[in-house]
């Protein structure tokens, strides 16, 4: 009896939980989607409603034909990609290595990684305005591409190296019984299975690049090398008098869509644990 | 095919613990040979050595009449059913035992026809399209041999084989490794075996 009075309690929490999180998260996704589909007149007005009055696709034509915006799209992409490339490329071997080498100062990598990846970037924001400009790399790709890295590639080496820990090795020696090459080895065996993780850290790299403010906001000053959220805060729209609420949303749809879509198509590789089963467990 | 003669081996490893102290073991070519020792007693570690997995710290491990000390596994051309099994999770149970056949790049034919061969003997055919992560625990035990009997190895060792299995297909496949021990070119069985551990007195009794 208490037994089932409990379980049904904590069932029905369950529920709550299930219902609300998403709702609490959505919530703002789903009014800017909407803002993106109202007229100026609509968002101008004083009293919002939830669901656009007079839908209009404008907002998106106009958008996508600002030279501004197009060209700021085309930048974080490029950024982000150059530096999610790039600390993956580095972070793998480096990730590999703490989880099968032993070596002096394996400890201090591994706890400094979290605590550079956090460090506040507002605090490089002053030297780097000044050394940028003295080496020509104010307002450049490279110029955001290098500190964006020094938060990106300990991310990837932190994620990578969690991933890697997880992969029974054993297998490694497997494969070379069964007659295959180190090369072999390695790619018949350990690459397919630390594909996901690389998947992974390539994904959460990438989001943290192409979400950064403060840097992009100090280190551009043309549209050059802007890029979106830094692009996003020069917009004026049309109406001097009102701000661009629907003009906002609509650049928010366009670079989040793509994200979702992303996420949703490889969630079931990132999260599926492709390991187990290896071993007797 | 091949005789396997242990000369006063020695492993230490790396901590300095001596986990195989001067074993001397002759194998003779087409000798079935049992390892029974309690836990702990070297007895993976020996055939790790054997297979080329562990370095040996020192002492002579010859097969044929090759000393084979500072070859690589794969150049020794011996089959092996690890302890824990490692199996490939990326790949079916066809593909797990299919790994080492087309390493050697045999023809896809006789691929096919080892590979259901040894399916069957093992009592895993309808689980050929399936992953290792949704096996039983003996059914991944039996894949792990169908890897170690397809091939045309110059021994067999077995960490192990028989713990998990229940009584019917555990006759079943100890006729197999019989089979693979007698069957010609494939002279030799080296088999290891745990009765301390609890998992299985009747059927390392009935080999001891
Ligand atoms: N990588 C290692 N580093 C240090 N010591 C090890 C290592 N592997 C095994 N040992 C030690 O070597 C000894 C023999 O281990 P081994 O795995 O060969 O035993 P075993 O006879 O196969 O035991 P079991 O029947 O439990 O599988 C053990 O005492 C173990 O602690
Ligand atoms: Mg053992």
């Amino acid at each position: 009896m208490r037994a089932d009075g409990r379980q049904g309690k904590d069932r029905s929490r369950h529920w709550i939980g299930f219902i609300a999180i998403p709702v609490w998260c959505l919530l703002p996704v789903a009014w800017i989607v909407s803002l993106s589909f109202k007229s100026l007149e609509e968002t101008a007005a004083g009293s919002p409603q939830f669901l656009p009055k007079d839908f209009t696709t404008s907002n998106y034509g106009e958008i996508l034909k600002n030279d501004d915006f197009t060209r700021a799209l085309i930048n974080s992409f490029g950024i982000a990609m150059i530096a999610t490339v790039l600390s993956v490329v580095f972070a793998t071997p480096a990730a590999y290595a703490i989880a099968r080498l032993e070596f002096k100062g394996k400890r201090l990598v591994l706890s400094m990684a979290p605590a550079i990846a956090m460090f506040p970037v507002v605090s490089l924001v002053g030297p780097l305005f000044d050394m940028w400009r003295t080496f020509g790399l104010f307002n450049t790709w490279p110029g955001l591409i290098i500190p964006y890295m020094t938060f990106t590639l300990p991310l990837a080496i932190w994620t990578l190296s969690a991933f890697f820990r997880e992969i029974p090795w054993e297998m490694e020696q497997a494969a070379q019984v069964d007659g295959a090459t180190s090369w072999q080895a390695f790619h018949k065996v350990i690459v397919p299975l630390a594909a996901p993780g690389v998947f992974t850290a390539a994904i959460l790299t990438f989001f943290f690049a192409r979400n950064e403010f403060v840097l992009t906001i100090s280190l551009t000053s043309t549209t050059s090398s802007r890029t979106v959220p830094a692009q996003m805060s020069f917009f004026v729209g049309p109406d001097p008098f009102n701000p661009p609420y629907a003009q906002l949303a609509t650049a928010s749809v366009i670079v989040t869509i793509p994200v979702i879509i992303i996420v949703l198509l490889f969630q079931r590789k990132i999260v599926a644990g492709l390991t187990s089963g290896a071993v007797k467990g | 095919m091949a005789a396997i003669d242990i000369k006063n081996i020695v492993k230490k490893y790396g901590d300095g613990f001596p986990a195989v102290n001067d074993v001397s073991i002759d194998v003779q070519d087409g000798e079935f040979m049992i390892l029974v020792g309690p836990s702990g007693c070297g007895k993976s570690t020996l055939l790790r050595m054997i297979v080329g997995l562990e370095d040996i710290t020192s002492g002579d491990m010859m097969i044929g009449d090759k000393r084979v000390n500072d070859t690589a596994p794969r150049d020794r051309n011996l089959a092996m059913v690890f302890q824990n099994y490692a199996l490939y999770p990326h790949l079916s149970v066809y593909e797990n035992i299919a790994f080492p056949l087309r390493l050697a790049g045999a023809p896809e034919s006789e691929i096919d026809e080892k590979v259901r061969k040894a399916s069957k003997t093992l009592d895993l055919d309808e689980h050929s399209e399936r992953k290792p992560g949704n096996l039983s625990g003996g059914q991944r035990q039996r894949v792990a041999m169908g890897r170690a009997i397809v091939r045309d190895a110059d021994a067999f060792l077995f960490d192990e084989p028989l713990s998990n299995p229940d009584a019917k297909l555990r006759g079943q496949m100890r006729t197999e490794i019989s089979a693979a021990a007698e069957a010609p070119g494939h002279h030799h069985g080296l088999r290891h075996a745990r009765p301390d551990g609890g998992h299985d007195p009747g059927a390392t009794g009935s080999r001891c």
